[in-house]
Order: C-alpha cells, then sequence, then structure tokens
C-alpha cells in the first residue's frame, strides 16, 4: 500500500464533514426533475475553485454520487426522471408506487445505489490503471456495439406486440435525428425552428412522455387516491419497515448487483458514453438473462430492473473518476468541472497525478465509501419522508406534479420552448399509453439515438467511409458475441439446464 | 369525419410517426446531406414506416384489441381507480389547455402570476372544489417555483409585469 494512499485516508479525514454536506446537495439537485449534477458543479464552479483543492474535488464527487441516487426519488415517485440516466429507474420503480410499494422500492433503490458506490470505489482504488487502458482502447465503433446492448431492450419489453415496440423505437430513433448532424453539421427535421436547432430536448420529451402523460392518466380515470391510508398493504411494504425490506430484498440478488456496477465501472469509465447508456445497457442484460417467468415482470415492478438502474448509475460514478485520475481525460460533463478545479489548484493531471499529488486523488477515491454510507443514511431519512406521497389525494397532486413536469422540461434550457415540447410529449405518451404503444420504447430511441449516430457517423468516417471497422477490432468483435450471445445464451443455457435435469430424473 | 372521430386516437401515433419518416426522407432529397446521413435516415426511417403500417392496420382491422391493454393496465394499477369515471376526455382536454396556455402566456403574466392562475385552473379542471384548500396549494405552488426553482436554481423564468423579481 503506498504511503499516498495512507496521507490521502488521513487528508479525508480532515475534510469528511464536505461529503455528507455534499450528498444531501446531490440528492437534492438529481431529485429536481431537469437539474443535472454537471449542471449543478457548473453553477458551483466559483465556490469549487475558492476551497482548497481536496474539498472542492470531494464537495464534487459527492454531489456526483448524491445525485445519482437523488434522481431515484422524483423516478419512483412521480414518474419523473431527472434525467436520461433515471428514466431506467421508472421503469419498474414507478408501477411499484402504484401499487402502494414505494417504501420498498426506494430502499432497493437505495440500497442498490449504495452498493454501486461501494463497487465503483472498489474498482476505482484497485484497478484504475487496468480499466483505464481497457476503456481508452474502446473507440467510435465498439461504444456503437455498446449503445446496441442497451437498444436491444426494445425487443425484449415490447409488450403491446413486437410490430408496436420496435415501430416505437424507431420512431423515437428517428426523433433523435432532429437538429443538426452531429458530424457534418447539416440540419434535420427543425422545420427552421431555431430551439430545434441543436437536437430534441431530450429531458422535456422524456418527462412528457413518463410524467406528464401519466398525470393525464390520472385526470382521465379521475383518481383521487393511488392508494387510502391504510390500505390492504403488509406491514413490511410501508414506512421505515418498507424501506428496509426493500434494502433487504436488493441483498436478494448478488449476480445482478455485481453485473449491474461492473457495466457501471466499465461504461462510466468510456469517455463519452455516461449513465444513460450504462443504466439502458445494465437493463437489457437484466432482462435478457432473466428467468421467463420474471421477465414478464420487467417495466412492471420487478425489483431486479431497479436494482439493475441504480447500481449501475451510482457504479458509474467510480468509473468516471478513473479516466480522469489516472489520464487526465474527462469521460463527463461533471468530470470536466473537476478537471477545472484541479488545473485551477495547479494540480498535475495526468499518469502522473499519484506521484505529485496522490494523497489528494486517495482522499478523492476512499471518499466514494464514506458517500455511500451516507446516502445509506440520509436516503432512508429522505424515502421515509417520501413515500407518503402515495397516500396524498390524487386531485391535489396533480397541478404539483404538473408543475414539477413543467419545470423539468424549463430547466435544462431555459426555454419556455421546451416546456411546450413537454406538454406535446406528454399528449403523444397519453395517447401510446392508451392504445398500447410501449413508451419506454420510444424513450429509448430518443436518449440513446443521439449518441449512437454520433458514435456510428464517427465510425463510418474513420473507416473511410465503410462499416469494416465495426468488424475488425478484437473489442468490437468480443462485443459481437456477447450481443449475440445476450440473445442466444439464456435460452441455450436453459434447455441444457432442462436436458441435464430430465437426464439426472 | 365519422371516421376519423371514430379511430382518431387509432390513427394518430403511427400518423404522425408515418408523416414524420416521409418528410425526413423528403427532407433528404431537398438539403445537401452526405450519404452517410442519408444511408442512417433511410436504415431507420424506411422499417419505421412498415412497420407503422402494419401495426396501424392491426389496429384498424380489431379496433376493440387496440385499447384493450392500455385501458385495462390503467385501470388495474390504480388503487382506488373510477374506471369510466364520466367527463374524463374534457378534463383530460382541459388540463392540456391550461397547460398549452401558460406556455403561451408566461412571457406576459410572469411565472408567479402565471403558476398561481395555472394551479389553480387544473384544480378546477380535475373538479377539486375546496376553494381555501385550492388557493393555499396555488400559493405554495408559485412559492416553489419562485424560491426554489428561481431562487436557489437561479431558473431564467420570465417575471413578466413584476419586474421586481428580475433582481
Amino acid at each position: 500500500m503506498p504511503d499516498a494512499f495512507f496521507d490521502g485516508f488521513q487528508l479525508f479525514l480532515a475534510n469528511i464533514w464536505i461529503v455528507p454536506l455534499g450528498v444531501l446537495i446531490g440528492m437534492f439537485v438529481g431529485g429536481m426533475p431537469g437539474l443535472t449534477s454537471s449542471g449543478t458543479l457548473a453553477m458551483l464552479l466559483p465556490v469549487l475553485l475558492v476551497l482548497k483543492p481536496e474539498l472542492g474535488l470531494l464537495l464534487g464527487v459527492s454531489i456526483y454520487a448524491g445525485a445519482e441516487m437523488g434522481n431515484s426519488f422524483p423516478s419512483v415517485m412521480l414518474n419523473i426522471p431527472g434525467t436520461a440516466g433515471g428514466a431506467v429507474t421508472a421503469f419498474d420503480g414507478f408501477p411499484l408506487m402504484k401499487e402502494g410499494k414505494a417504501a420498498w422500492a426506494l430502499g432497493i433503490c437505495i440500497m442498490a445505489s449504495v452498493i454501486g458506490a461501494l463497487i465503483g470505489g472498489l474498482a476505482s482504488l484497485t484497478l484504475s490503471p487496468q480499466i483505464a487502458a481497457v476503456a481508452l482502447r474502446f473507440g467510435p465503433a465498439e461504444i456503437c456495439i455498446v449503445i446496441l446492448f442497451g437498444l436491444a431492450v426494445i425487443a425484449q419489453l415490447s409488450s403491446g406486440g413486437m410490430a408496436k415496440g420496435l415501430f416505437a423505437g424507431l420512431f423515437g430513433l428517428l426523433l433523435a435525428t432532429t437538429g443538426t448532424d452531429p458530424t457534418f453539421g447539416a440540419q434535420r427535421g427543425t422545420f427552421d425552428i431555431v430551439y430545434l436547432y441543436d437536437s430534441l430536448p431530450i429531458i422535456a420529451v422524456l418527462v412528457g412522455l413518463l410524467g406528464f402523460s401519466e398525470v393525464l392518466v390520472y385526470v382521465e380515470k379521475g383518481m383521487s387516491r393511488l392508494l387510502k391510508p391504510g390500505e390492504a398493504l403488509p406491514e413490511h411494504q410501508i414506512g421505515l419497515a418498507g424501506i428496509i425490506s426493500g434494502i433487504k430484498e436488493t441483498l436478494k440478488y448478488p449476480w445482478e448487483l455485481l453485473r449491474g456496477g461492473a457495466i457501471g465501472v466499465g461504461i462510466g469509465a468510456m469517455p463519452g458514453a455516461g449513465a444513460s447508456v450504462a443504466t439502458f445497457v445494465s437493463y437489457q442484460q437484466a432482462v435478457a438473462f432473466a428467468r421467463p417467468e420474471r421477465k414478464a415482470l420487467f417495466g412492471k415492478g420487478a425489483p431486479e430492473g431497479l436494482i439493475a438502474a441504480d447500481v449501475t448509475n451510482n457504479a458509474v460514478v467510480g468509473g468516471a473518476l478513473v479516466p480522469l485520475l489516472t489520464l487526465g481525460i474527462p469521460g463527463s460533463g461533471s468530470m470536466a468541472v473537476l478537471l477545472v478545479v484541479m488545473t485551477y489548484h495547479g494540480m498535475y493531471v495526468g499518469p502522473r497525478l499519484f506521484q505529485f499529488s496522490g494523497e489528494v486523488a486517495y482522499a478523492v477515491l476512499i471518499s466514494q465509501f464514506f458517500a455511500a454510507g451516507f446516502i445509506l443514511v440520509i436516503g432512508t431519512v429522505l424515502a421515509f419522508f417520501a413515500y407518503r406521497v402515495a397516500l396524498l389525494n390524487l386531485k391535489m397532486m396533480v397541478p404539483i406534479i404538473s408543475v414539477f413536469c413543467l419545470m423539468g422540461g424549463f430547466a435544462r434550457n431555459n426555454y419556455l420552448f421546451d416546456m411546450g415540447v413537454m406538454v406535446a410529449f406528454g399528449c403523444l405518451g397519453y395517447v401510446m399509453k392508451k392504445f398500447n404503444y410501449p413508451v419506454v420504447a420510444m424513450l429509448l430511441g430518443v436518449i440513446l439515438g443521439r449518441l449512437f449516430e454520433r458514435e456510428f457517423m464517427r465510425a463510418w468516417r474513420i473507416g473511410l467511409d465503410s462499416p469494416e471497422l465495426f468488424f475488425t477490432s478484437a473489442i468490437a468483435q468480443v462485443l459481437w458475441v456477447l450481443f449475440i450471445f445476450t440473445f442466444v445464451g439464456p435460452p441455450v443455457i436453459r434447455m441444457i439446464r432442462r436436458k441435464m435435469r430430465g437426464g439426472a430424473q | 369525419m365519422q371516421f376519423l372521430k371514430t379511430y382518431w386516437g387509432i390513427l394518430l401515433v403511427p400518423g404522425l410517426a408515418i408523416g414524420y419518416g416521409i418528410y425526413a426522407l423528403w427532407e433528404l432529397t431537398t438539403g445537401q446531406f452526405r450519404e452517410a446521413t442519408i444511408i442512417y435516415t433511410y436504415v431507420i426511417a424506411v422499417p419505421m414506416l412498415i412497420l407503422g403500417a402494419v401495426s396501424l392496420a392491426g389496429d384498424l382491422m380489431h379496433p376493440q384489441a387496440a385499447t384493450a391493454g392500455g385501458e385495462k393496465e390503467a385501470g388495474e394499477r390504480s388503487g382506488e381507480a373510477e374506471a369510466g369515471s364520466p367527463g374524463g376526455a374534457r378534463r383530460v382536454i382541459l388540463v392540456v389547455l391550461a397547460s398549452l396556455i401558460l406556455v403561451l402566456v408566461l412571457p406576459y403574466v410572469g411565472y408567479l402570476i402565471g403558476f398561481f392562475l395555472y394551479v389553480l385552473a387544473v384544480l378546477w379542471a380535475v373538479e377539486l372544489r375546496n376553494w381555501v384548500a385550492s388557493l393555499i396549494i396555488a400559493v405554495v405552488m408559485a412559492a416553489v417555483v419562485h424560491f426554489v426553482f428561481a431562487g436557489l436554481l437561479g431558473q431564467d423564468l420570465p417575471v413578466g409585469p413584476l419586474t421586481f423579481l428580475e433582481s
């Protein structure tokens, strides 16, 4: 163990007070629809720069970790994901909330986030050089294939029929092409509206499709409550008992936790991929490897789906720190802000960071474990109050949720146009739900489409207008094999197991 | 007209998607686009158009089945859903209209007045007839927007005639 590690631990203990503060700020920011951790860190940059470098970095990382957990609260309680990465939490979290299991679902989110943060912390502390070496070999073609894993959920989750699922997914992908072509600069589908020149406002679209459409469903049904106080719900599913029960439930899925954590660390370390890709890939893997009887529950309240989303969301934090601290490469907006803090204070940025400012780097890495602890404590306290939303009068909740949806649409770009987009997609989502079109498939297309197109075009250009690059590198070939295995593997494994059991009898 | 009145819902989603798909393909013929962009758009739009047509034809042939799952799902999940509650469509239209009007008038009335009136309008639309409760909720929500979104989070919301809020 290098001396810098112990120096870093001492440095961290001297500044430990900043971690719960950062986690709390992060949870608040993550819980606000439309606000991102990177945006908040950018807003707080003047504060981060004034603080000592170790304090600024610890605060930044804690905010990032807290935000990834805070995301889950509006996703589960209101079906309003704060960010694209949080959308996956809503797939299974909100159906659980509608069944009256909000406390239980939040318990799962908290524990999955804690374990995700621990996996991310452990991986970044022990395997940073190795992870960085592999992650940086992922070029556009490889990232494109990784995104394909996420897009494959469309085919696996088409509850209204495969044709409608694929149709909705492709519609989402086509909508994601709106705006300026990320590689060549041509404008498409903008109808000469200046607000669309950049792209379709993704947060407004996802808040509309998931959150506002649900409000319209309540309004149409004339519902006054999701559930009555004291309705025949098992004791262990409400209150603190419900949260603790959810925490315990999470531990029953060690394989899902490890797999989600590994995906989070791996994709988090890839520059440009981020939490949205990671959570969708993790969810897709959870669906692919679920037993057939469990597979039907995904999107309707499967704890495995919730775990896959939340463990990955938080493991991404540890993964994203790897290229920043080992190579000086920020893989996301949040990490770019931290890089600014490091360079502002004259810290060596790059492979020699651990040599010249090792104690600060180790303090940051160690802080993740303590951030996980604070996520557990603060998250449980917040969840204890938050789950009660399910008991409130829905007629009173409708305008409150609507205001949050409208502000969620507005917050990212501060355009009133985006509020209008949110309302329009809310109406579209409402009609889609009425006529059995899977909203999730469309959402997936919109969120991942832009990233997919950007990486696809890059790979296409690097390959001199040929798709060769998608098949030549060793990593790409391994990924294709894994991709095919995702579809073919689980049924084949089940068949072999059945035959072996049959043979044994 | 009767056809549209009966099947508007079935036609809306595939209609929008097919319209947008055709527009996207048509747009490729009008501008200066690279080969890669054209191929990418075709690879997405053409199967989407085919699947959209298939979904639409399926729903038109079996209109009952088209809505059955969605409505059942929404009803099943609700704890106290008053399934088939009268005036549902009217309430939805009123909430959507209120939201659209808010977006349009926000620059003129400002966020404080705008959100206050919006919350009152939505509460009226969902038939909450307790005016004291409605007023309290409207004031609280306007305050939340002011203190949390505009104040704490620094969102650049239009202030309208209440220019003193600008600082």
